[in-house]
């Protein structure tokens, strides 16, 4: 049994050439072709369908919509997405929405036909050169020990100093609020920092709204 | 040190606190002085004339009672009626108080009569007859009772006798003391007067220069419509009317700026919206005409390929140009304007940004975020705008700041979102004017941004130990005063 696939593009051109790359394999045969968004919801009701690719820059219905309404409408479809985007925000959002598979379309000849294999076999799959964005950028960063007992550390003042810090006011600006000079809010600064075993001001945020402090 | 230049310097001293004196006091001390050195030199002058008037007024009384006494006694003397010269003295004594004594003497010099009690004093009677001094000559003498002016007239040329004669100034001393009394008191008088004119003359001064001088402090805290009422026709009127024409032209140019100031404002809004709008559409086509007719190119291409089976180095080569073709544009179109700044907001693109260019220059770049989520993304415009500040800040720290790290912050709190983006490099001083011959656009240029969106921008760099660049956008009230820019 051949697996049905609609492509969903608004590049005609583009269209046929996935048409004729798909073709080459057996299995697979193009139930149809959709412009828009709105084709392919159309299309949908009317053929029977098992993988939609579907380019994710097309004018009218905004893609993750469509994604929303096909797999509401059709739980089934498997949904493997061919895009110019190779931001990871965009590949969490459509696999975040259901979406099986998300290639690259500069990677579309050699990835796509694994791709729709993979999505059959019920898996997910992304584009090898966007598995590396994907995992979590968190690069082993030593979080800043949460305890409130650092708080303790700092003296009244130096607590005010670090919310302002925090909340992105300048030394000037701080100085101003509580009447001190701008050299004296950098001491503070450095006191707070060197006490609290901070590096810099991403971490003082960090630092503060761990702490509540930015309430 | 020495003496004189001591003294020199005291005296500049006291100069300097007599010129910072208020002019009410200075007027005042003027006046004083002025009143002090003329009542008091008229007082003395009248104390000395005084004094010879009054010599010569009790000098001649007493020369015409003793001569009056002596005619009188002429003939009683010659007669050696001591009856009648004792009775004649009492009248005198009698009549005028202020004769103290008299006494009558023959012509030998022996005593005949006197108004004394008991005798006559020695002291009197010794009295030398300075050699020289003419009968009729006056004498000063001092008693208990006060000065007596003692007086001897011969009686018919001295062959009859003599008369000395005492008369006190008693009388004429008062006399002189009241007037004394009310010559100071006209003084003190005239002098409360002129204190009080100068008071008055001192405050008809200050009075328009305080006027003056508030009214220019407010101009100088920028309210232009300060003016000050022109009350006279002199020196100090036409000061405040020269005042008040200086106060209207800066009025004037104020307004004049302020225009330009809003005309710029429009200028430059308009200028970032077309150039925003323009890169959008720029990235755009990039991204979705170049770039998806090249995919379609390679895609075709490597139908092809697959179709005559044909694994030539030179398809492959081709296959490969082809992909770092696409990935070059996709790359362009990011540069550009990143779709994901659209499509999923400031802090995501700004992470990819920061990924990027960390990569890009070697050194690690932390990233804080704390917006609402993406559901309530931030005015679009303000999300351009913030990340073309941070783009220029990053660029800046990449070119200049030698840093070997940097962070950026980013957090919407209390209405206000707030940019930071800081290093650990070289520092450096901010230029207090930016923009003049094209120097610091850059920063000119995120400050600007910044503006627009009625945001501030500060630069704090401490030399050595890195820069921070704040960026603050107020993100509610605002956004009336500015027509959010569609881009
Ligand atoms: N983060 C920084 N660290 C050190 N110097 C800086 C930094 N940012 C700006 N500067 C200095 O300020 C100058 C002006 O910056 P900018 O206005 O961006 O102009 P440009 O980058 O074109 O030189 C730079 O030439 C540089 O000397
Ligand atoms: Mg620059």
């Amino acid at each position: 049994m051949p697996i049905h696939l609609l492509i969903v593009d608004d590049h005609p051109v583009f269209r046929c050439g996935l048409r004729a790359l798909v073709e080459k394999e057996e299995d697979f045969e193009v139930a149809g072709e959709a412009n828009s968004g709105e084709e392919a919801l159309d299309l949908l009701a009317r053929t029977c369908v098992d993988v939609l690719i579907l380019d994710i820059s097309m004018p009218g219905l905004p893609s993750p919509q469509l994604v929303e309404q096909v797999l509401d409408q059709h739980p089934t479809v498997k949904i493997v997405v061919l895009s110019m985007h190779d931001d990871e925000h965009y590949v969490r959002e459509f696999l975040g929405l259901g979406a099986k598979g998300y290639v690259l379309k500069r990677s579309t000849g050699t990835d796509l036909i694994q791709a729709l294999r993979a999505v059959c076999r019920g898996g997910t799959y992304i584009d090898p050169e966007l598995t590396d964005a994907i995992l979590p950028a968190y690069t082993g960063r030593p979080s800043t020990k949460k305890s409130s007992k650092q708080l303790e550390l700092l003296s009244e003042r130096e607590l005010e100093v670090c919310r302002l810090l925090a909340l992105g006011y300048s030394h000037t600006k701080i100085g101003n609020r509580l009447s001190i000079s701008p050299r004296t809010v950098q001491s503070h600064r450095t006191h707070i920092f060197d006490k609290l075993g901070l590096e810099d001001r991403a971490d003082l945020v960090r630092f503060a709204m761990r702490n509540n402090l930015l309430l | 040190m020495t003496v004189a230049e001591r003294q020199e310097r005291t005296a500049a001293r006291i100069v300097r606190s007599m010129l910072s004196a208020p002019i009410l006091l200075k007027i005042l001390g003027v006046g004083f002085v002025v009143a002090v050195a003329f009542g008091g030199t008229t007082f003395l002058l009248f104390n000395h004339v005084a004094k010879r008037i009054h010599l010569q007024v009790i000098e001649g009384r007493a020369r015409s009672e003793a001569t009056g006494l002596a005619e009188s006694l002429e003939r009683p003397l010659i007669t050696g009626d001591l009856v009648t010269i004792n009775r004649k003295l009492k009248r005198a004594t009698g009549m005028r108080q202020d004769i103290r004594y008299i006494i009558v003497r023959d012509a030998r010099g022996k005593v005949v009569a006197h108004t004394f009690d008991h005798a006559v004093p020695d002291d009197l009677l010794n009295l030398p007859s300075a050699p020289g001094t003419a009968p009729g000559s006056v004498r000063l003498l001092g008693s208990e009772g006060g000065r007596v002016f003692d007086v001897q007239t011969l009686i018919l040329k001295g062959k009859a006798g003599t008369v000395q004669l005492g008369l006190s100034d008693r009388v004429l001393v008062l006399q002189n003391r009241m007037l004394k009394r009310l010559i100071l008191g006209v003084l003190a008088l005239s002098g409360a007067l002129g204190a009080g004119t100068a008071a008055a003359l001192a405050y008809l001064i200050t009075h328009p220069l305080d006027e003056l001088r508030n009214a220019a402090s407010r101009i100088r805290q920028g309210d232009y419509s300060a003016r000050v009422p022109v009350l006279s026709d002199d020196e100090i009127g036409s000061l405040a009317g020269t005042f008040n024409h200086m106060a209207k032209s800066l009025e004037e140019r104020g307004r004049q700026i302020e225009q330009k100031e809003r005309a710029r404002l429009s200028l430059l809004r308009k200028l970032v919206e077309v150039q925003e709008d323009e890169r959008k559409r720029l990235a755009r086509e990039l991204h979705d005409q170049v770039g998806q007719s090249l995919s379609r190119v390679l895609l075709t291409f490597q139908c092809a390929r697959r179709d005559c089976e044909c694994s030539d180095q030179q398809c492959l080569d081709l296959e490969g140009l082809l992909g770092k073709l696409i990935d070059e544009i996709r790359r362009m179109a990011w540069h550009v304007r990143p779709a994901v700044l659209d499509d999923y907001g400031l802090g995501s693109a700004l992470e990819r940004y920061l990924k990027e260019t960390s990569k890009r220059a070697g050194i690690p770049i932390r990233f804080e975020c704390s917006l609402p989520d993406n559901s309530q993304r931030l005015p679009r415009a303000v999300e351009v705008a913030l990340y073309r500040i941070a783009q220029e800040a990053l660029t800046n720290v990449v070119r200049h700041a030698q840093a070997t790290a940097a962070n950026v912050v980013l957090l919407a709190k209390k209405g206000v979102v707030t940019l930071v983006v800081g290093d650990n490099g070289v520092g450096f001083e901010p230029p207090e004017v930016m923009g003049l011959d094209g120097v610091s656009l850059g920063l000119l240029g995120m400050r600007e941004r910044a503006f627009l969106f009625g945001g501030e921008l500060e630069i704090e760099s401490v030399h050595g130990s890195g820069t921070e660049v704040l960026v603050n956008i107020p993100l509610e009230n605002e956004n009336d005063a500015h027509p959010p820019l569609d881009c």
